[in-house]
């Protein structure tokens, strides 16, 4: 019985010394890689998360960047052709009124020649009628008058 | 012989007169050097039209007429 014992004894020292504890010991071992892999796993998590914000960060200033870029493309382009509308409509203007003008001096020439030739007729006319109306006597009383308006004048012969 | 020459544009011959008038007016006389030439032109209508050296004056209802018809266009 007591053989039986020490020899449990004696067994249990050498299960300690080179079972248990190496045992226990790479199980602390397995324990620590364990920890230290879910470690990294957890840093690579927080890594993953702080460069999926920064895409996104990322896409949102790019996304803003676009926007800005598109809304100054757009005013630029809308500035642009309200600026051609405008020169576009200030050549039209110019154009029509060199167009009226044009029309204004080609109608004040027709008026000015209507009026010369309407002028020389009627003068023409005159002349004319004046030659028949004014017979010899007339002629006579009106030299008769002219003569008595003549200027003095002094002339040596 | 005559060496002035004035000049005397009427629709009709002109009187003795006429010429004297006219003569005196401008401070001329009759005589030898001086020659009155009546020129005959109905197309004056009726007046005088008179030049004498650069002496030049148009009395004639047709010169009127078209100072008339000049001034109103």
């Amino acid at each position: 019985m007591t053989a039986q014992i020490i020899n449990f004894i004696l067994l249990l020292i050498l299960f300690k010394k080179f079972v248990y504890k190496p045992f226990l010991q790479a199980l602390k071992n397995q324990a620590k890689k364990e920890q230290e892999a879910l470690a990294k796993i957890e840093d690579y998590e927080n890594k993953e998360k702080v460069l999926y914000d920064r895409k996104l960060q990322l896409e949102k200033d790019y996304e803003e960047k676009l926007k800005k870029m598109y809304s100054k493309m757009k005013k630029e382009t809308s500035e642009a052709k309200r600026q051609i509308l405008k020169e576009a409509q200030s050549e039209a203007e110019e154009l029509r009124r060199h167009n009226l003008e044009l029309i204004e001096a080609d109608r004040n020439k027709m008026f000015n020649e209507v009026k010369q030739e309407s002028t020389k007729i009627a003068l023409a006319l005159s002349e004319k009628a004046l030659s028949e109306i004014v017979g010899r006597s007339l002629q006579s009383e009106i030299v008769k008058e002219v003569v008595k308006k003549l200027p003095k004048v002094k002339y040596a012969n | 012989m005559p060496t002035k020459t004035l000049t005397i544009i009427s629709t009709y011959q002109l009187s003795e007169a006429e010429i004297k008038t006219i003569l005196t007016s401008l401070g001329l006389q009759k005589s030898a050097t001086l020659l009155v030439d009546n020129q005959i032109d109905k197309g004056i209508i009726a007046g005088i039209v008179i030049k004498y050296n650069d002496y030049y004056l148009d009395l004639s209802l047709k010169n009127k007429l078209r100072e008339i018809v000049g001034n109103l266009s």
